[in-house]
């Protein structure tokens, strides 16, 4: 009798797992008493509770707008006590976006969130709020601090965002039935230039501690102490162009060539006077004040799409790159001409979209679509589909014509537009402002 | 010890409100288990012409930025996340299984009628039965998909909520549960699965019990607006009330089957679970119930108001006793409440009575249940019906509700080593199938364990839930009738409560909403 109820015993076990309780501070344990239970469950509704508040606190924030003259601002106030007061701020403003992000993903549809690639984007967010939380704890009060800080806190919060958008991309694609176009437009619009934001500010702070602490050429009061730096845009455009040339050469095996031109004499057509012809060197003419990483993803986006299409439809030609550049009024004008025979009409209209929206590409395509989702056609090179819509996001975010905090509405616009000449090839021309 | 007596459940600090901060809610939090810690805490909050824009002025030690709070946040924030480590259920590879149950939401529940309930009962045939049990066998995943599917709809932020995601789990499980038991065909089979379909009913003072908290910290939270949060606990009761009765219908056909196999009904029999009821016996029955769970606050009974009954004595109609005793309940409750709070200091004679009119017509019956209790206002008036409550007024009915004696928060959601979810059935005798049931107050003697509906009725006055209007009005709703209610404040409420007389709308009637 006892080995058979033994037995059964040991067989029920064998068949029934009931879950263990671990998000419960206490155990559940013996009977409780009412009180205890009582207790118990306020207990547990209080942190439950608690948990959602700063992600309602830190959203509500009001953020300052992003311009240009802040940052440049930060890089000229730059001095051991300020980088200290950076440092706080900077953790209180990406706790601000991190929270806003977090409450944008719980506002989706439960299922959406389930979403195996949809939750992983949502758990790194709640994972560098918590370590956000956790730094907002003990702000640096020496350039030491600060340093480990910014190597910690700030670099893991960049590097762990790196990755997040393939993903993402491929989680919208599975839940398309879920939520309306326009739905997941708004939501990636919204998300893709938060963490512009959000990066900018990180990546701030890192050059600002890289140059008050020697890394970086330091100059007290100088405008390019953060990241914007003034930049020599051929060899910006030299440094991305070749490494997508590395990437053709390991897939196709082949390099596209490429010419950079330019107006070596600036014009200043603004002006009713006189054009000046100011002998200024090569060097000089050619330098802009930009910041070099948003440069480097727009370029490589845009040369990944001009030299694959001249590799697919076997183009001998260069691809010629044209730069025009002006100090007063201040932009940079850039022009990419390729003649890889263009983009059919029909794609062009959704050339911004995200990669869900869906449409033709057949094989003989010479301009096969940039926003091709991951698995579909596979290959790094076109890129997980959210290129030119972030392209164009680089760009507006200080270019826009929403009045900054002094209520001035910049009178030049910058601008990403491509003009395409189906069956010869295509013209991106960017455009961007500086100060 | 645990300092849980400091909490402050008035919540609101109005200064904040007033300063223009409308999203802060202040509440004073007292963390026992961080005793050890120090209390030293970087002063931040003092600004300098570099912060930003805060609120931080609003903030004081208390709150959510204190040092004490922040670890315990940045510790727990995981949590957050779509896949709490104790479910089985909520995995990645969840997403992709859901497919299963896309399918099964775009099929259309079949409607019972009670032409349907009671045209079963008539006579019994061992067909008859298998038929019952095979379509409830198919109903029951259909009606279950779609309330989860109500679930998947709504946002994340709601139903990752303690409470709803408990009931997402619970209604996942038995979702797959059901739709994997094969086609009836015998007797045998009908008695296993009746098991199964108590064992389930098993849950749900569970599922009901998390349904009514979940709307409860959500209202605190204010994250649902409050015509959508309606909608949302309307159709799930509403649906929870379909599927029991379906559940409860087939449960006594197949036990009257087996006790008396040849039974022939009467031709008006409406099915095992109406029960022919006569008003005046049951306001009373209730109203006895109700004047002993408040005598912790008015000793003296026989002070109580009286219950004075008037218009037609003979009123008498089929219904579900256990319906009729939780709606009567509830208002009879309010009205004694109210009465007692307004004149039980006052006076020391009897209360003012409570004045119930019985209404007999052909198709409906109408009670009037007018008390002298101090009425509410008209603004109370046109939100006492929603389940949504200001946050001060929900935070007491979930602290009462965390007072219910047995209250399990903690379901066993017993899977297979394989993992597929099953309905564990104890050893239940054939008599003991009803014991969940609302069948069970027809034995009072045999009764062992309550019924979701007994336990809330019998709860103790302080545990005010503030949840019985609007849960009233859903079963009302559910019988195709109506629930209004009029005050005249300072003076006392009356409450309208009108049921369709089931046997003269057999014909027409469809019943269920699924």
């Amino acid at each position: 009798m006892i080995r058979t109820s033994m037995a059964s015993r040991i067989a029920r076990l064998a068949q029934l797992r009931v879950r263990s309780a671990s998000l419960r501070l206490a155990d559940i344990g013996p009977a409780l008493s009412n009180k205890e239970q009582q207790e118990k469950f306020l207990q547990e509704y209080k942190i439950r509770s608690l948990l959602e508040r700063p992600i309602y606190y830190y959203a509500e924030k009001q953020l300052p707008k992003f311009s240009f003259q802040r940052l440049y601002d930060q890089s000229q106030k730059l001095s051991s006590t300020f980088i200290l007061q950076n440092a706080h701020e900077t953790v209180e403003h990406l706790l601000a976006y991190n929270a806003r992000r977090l409450k944008q993903f719980r506002n989706l549809p439960y299922l959406v969130v389930l979403n195996p690639s949809i939750s992983e984007s949502y758990n790194t967010y709640l994972k560098t709020m918590s370590s956000l939380i956790t730094a907002s704890l003990n702000p640096p009060t020496t350039l030491e601090e600060n340093d480990k800080f910014s190597q910690e806190v700030i670099a893991n919060f960049i590097e762990v965002h790196a990755d997040t958008l393939p993903s993402l991309s491929k989680g919208f694609q599975e839940v398309l039935d879920l939520l309306s176009v326009d739905q997941i437009k708004d939501f990636l619009d919204e998300h893709l230039r938060e963490r512009i934001s959000m990066r900018l500010i990180a990546h701030q702070h890192m050059e600002l501690t890289r140059a008050i602490n020697g890394v970086t050429p330091f100059v007290p009061g100088g405008k390019y102490n953060g990241v914007i730096k003034l930049l020599h845009i051929p060899d910006v455009i030299k440094k991305n162009a070749d490494e997508v040339n590395d990437i053709f050469l390991l897939k196709y095996d082949q390099s596209v060539q490429y010419n950079i031109d330019t107006n070596l004499y600036p014009i200043n057509y603004w002006s009713r006077s006189e054009p000046e012809l100011r002998n200024r060197s090569e060097h000089d003419a050619l330098t802009f004040a930009y910041i070099e990483y948003h440069l480097d993803y727009i370029l490589k986006e845009i040369f990944k799409n001009s030299f694959r299409a001249h590799i697919e439809n076997h183009v001998e030609d260069p691809v010629q790159i044209t730069i025009s550049i002006s100090e007063t009024p201040s932009y940079l004008e850039l022009r990419i001409r390729d003649k890889g025979k263009g983009v059919d009409p029909k794609v062009l209209r959704h050339i911004f979209d995200y990669s869900f929206t869906t449409f033709e590409s057949n094989e003989g395509d010479a301009y096969k679509t940039l926003n091709v989702p991951p698995g579909l056609a596979g290959n790094v090179v076109a890129g997980m589909g959210y290129g030119l819509p972030l392209s164009k996001n680089y760009v507006e975010i200080f270019n826009d014509t929403i009045p900054d905090e002094d209520g001035i509405i910049p009178t030049t616009k910058g601008s990403l537009t491509i003009q395409s000449y189906f069956g010869w090839g295509t013209d991106v021309y960017i455009k961007t402002v500086g100060h | 010890m645990l300092r849980a007596s400091k909490v402050n459940f008035s919540g609101l600090n109005r200064r904040s409100i007033g300063s223009g901060a409308p999203f802060l809610r202040r509440i004073n939090l007292v963390m026992p288990f961080d005793r050890s810690m120090s209390s030293t805490r970087h002063n931040w909050s003092s600004s300098t012409d570099y912060s930003p824009i805060t609120a931080h002025s609003y903030i004081n030690n208390d709150d959510i930025l204190s040092t004490i709070s922040k670890r315990e946040i940045a510790k727990h924030l995981k949590n957050l996340g779509p896949f709490p480590s104790y479910s089985n259920l909520l995995n990645p590879q969840h997403f992709y299984q859901n497919e299963v149950l896309m399918e099964y939401s775009k099929k259309d529940p079949h409607p019972v009628s009670l032409r349907q309930l009671a045209g079963y009962g008539r006579s019994l045939t061992k067909q008859k039965i298998l038929n019952s049990a095979n379509f409830v066998r198919i109903e029951l995943p259909i009606r279950l998909a779609m309330r989860i599917r109500d679930l998947q709809i709504l946002p994340f932020g709601i139903v990752n909520n303690f409470h709803l995601a408990q009931i997402y789990e619970s209604y996942y499980h038995s979702f797959n549960a059901f739709r994997k038991i094969p086609q009836i065909k015998t007797l045998d089979q009908n008695d296993k699965f009746c098991e199964t379909l108590s064992a389930l009913l098993d849950d749900h003072f569970f599922n009901l019990s998390h349904l009514m908290m979940g709307a409860l910290e959500v209202s605190i939270l204010t994250n649902l607006g409050r015509e959508e949060l309606d909608n949302f606990m309307s159709s799930m009761i509403r649906s929870r009330i379909s599927r029991r009765v379906i559940v409860e219908e087939h449960l006594s056909l197949s036990e009257n089957y087996r006790s008396n196999p040849y039974a022939v009904k009467p031709p008006h029999f409406l099915g095992e679970i109406f029960q022919d009821c006569n008003a005046a016996k049951h306001f009373n029955i209730v109203a006895d119930t109700v004047k002993n769970s408040m005598i912790p606050i008015f000793p003296k009974k026989e002070n109580m108001p009286d219950l004075e009954i008037e218009g037609d004595l003979s009123t008498s109609f089929p219904f579900m006793v256990p319906h009729l005793h939780y709606m009567l309940g509830e208002i009879l409750r309010n009205s004694y409440e109210a009465t007692i709070k307004t004149h039980g200091k006052m006076t020391t004679k009897k209360l003012p009575p409570i004045k119930v009119t019985l209404i007999n017509l052909d198709k409906n019956v109408i009670f009037r249940i007018s008390d002298q209790g101090g009425g509410i206002s008209h603004d109370h008036l046109k939100t006492v019906w929603s389940f949504r409550k200001d946050p001060a007024g929900a935070r007491r009915s979930l602290a009462n509700f965390h007072r219910i004696p047995g209250l399990q928060l903690y379901s066993d959601l017993k899977v297979t080593a394989a993992g597929s979810s099953i309905v564990e059935t104890n050893n239940h005798t054939r008599h003991k199938l009803l014991h969940q049931t609302s069948l069970n107050d027809l034995e009072p003697t045999t009764k062992t364990k309550k019924s979701t509906l007994d336990s809330l009725i019998d709860r103790p006055y302080e545990n005010k839930l503030d949840l019985g209007l609007p849960m009233c009005k859903v079963y009302a709703d559910y019988w195709n009738g109506d629930l209004t209610m009029n005050s005249l404040e300072g003076y006392g409420s009356d409450t309208s409560l009108t049921l369709r007389k089931l046997g003269y709308h057999s014909n027409v009637l469809q019943l269920d909403r699924a």
